[in-house]
């Protein structure tokens, strides 16, 4: 009998672990399907939001996400750790949501690229930035300003930078997993980058030095 | 027009900003000075809005060599593209600051039990 709210049973933290747990979940033992879904939930749940941001249906897509591992159980060779097989699930879970959201007309960056003169000069002149901002940007209390930032991004560009310089991802795989051209894959993470430039001009509380 | 007031009005040339009198001056400093005309002809070769255009291949190390030295050269002479290559790196470096590995590690939260009910029901269903 599956019983949710049941106290969870131990985590499993070895290899040899994890192999008997996978040959429980072949066996089609409800309590290591609930093992599985308490165990693993959680990081695929952050994998979610932070490739999609704060957007209604997360828990549809893990519950996608769940839903597509149960069914890949048998297909699954151990070649890499099931934490590792379960985020890459996860993941495509958020972009089968989010390309199901296509029909939505597609959001620009209106106002947060940069702007040029006819002869290809910066109008407007450029906010001066520290040599080296990375070491500030790991201050914790910019986090918050900075995830803001990211959270302003249109849902069509935030993904491809997440994907792109976060899940390290290449231009190829972004675009099989948007359903795009590797081109333009490749230009709206460039775009992207860009916009959240602008936006930590305008949120950060002056440029990080 | 000296070689200072070259390098202190190109950048208003390339941006629109300077008078027809101001414009001419600089064009023929330009074709009569070397070092000046190296400079100007370096800009023609590439505006800002190219750079801009090719920066992820040049911070994903991806330009090839005759384009990469000729970014090298318009680096060295406009601070604006300076500026933009450091906070194009910078929103690279925030957003794994933010989102990374260690910061997502904060937002892992237990899940709650009517979502697990949900789940493993949807296995059943």
């Amino acid at each position: 009998m599956e019983d949710a709210g049941a106290p969870p049973a131990r985590a499993p933290d070895r290899p040899d672990a994890e192999a008997r747990l996978l040959a429980a979940l072949r066996a089609g033992e409800p309590r290591a399907f609930e093992l599985l879904v308490r165990e693993h939930g959680p990081r695929m749940r952050a994998a979610i939001v932070r490739l999609r941001g704060p957007v209604a249906d997360v828990d549809d897509a893990l519950q996608d996400a769940f839903l597509a591992a149960f069914r890949g159980l048998a297909g699954f060779e151990g070649r890499s750790r099931l934490s590792t097989w379960l985020h890459r699930i996860a993941v495509n879970a958020a972009l089968m949501r989010a390309r199901a959201r296509r029909d939505e007309p597609a959001e620009d960056l209106e106002g947060l690229l940069p702007q040029f003169s006819p002869h290809g000069a910066f109008i407007g002149g450029q906010r001066r930035w520290a040599e080296a901002p990375e070491v500030e940007l790991q201050r914790e209390e910019l986090r918050a300003g900075v995830r803001a930032a990211i959270d302003r991004l249109p849902e069509n560009y935030r993904i491809p930078l997440v994907l792109r310089d976060i899940e390290g991802l290449s231009h190829a795989e972004i675009a099989e997993g948007l359903g795009t051209s590797v081109n333009a894959a490749k230009i709206r993470v460039h775009r992207a980058r860009q916009a959240l430039k602008t936006l930590l001009e305008q949120t950060l509380p002056g440029p990080p030095r | 027009m000296n070689c200072d007031d070259f390098r202190k009005h190109v950048h208003a040339y390339y941006q629109d900003r300077l008078s027809e009198a101001q414009r001419r001056d600089l064009e023929r400093h330009a074709a009569g000075c070397t070092a000046c005309g190296e400079l100007y002809a370096v800009a023609q070769q590439l505006s800002c809005r190219e750079l801009v255009e090719f920066l992820d291949d040049y911070v994903e190390g991806q330009l090839a060599a005759e384009r990469l030295v000729v970014f090298e050269r318009h680096l060295s002479l406009c601070a604006d593209c300076v500026n933009f290559l450091r906070g194009y790196r910078a929103a690279q470096a925030a957003a794994r600051a933010a989102l990374g590995d260690a910061a997502a590690a904060l937002d892992v939260v237990p899940m709650p039990d009517d979502l697990v009910r949900a789940i493993l029901a949807a296995r059943r269903a």
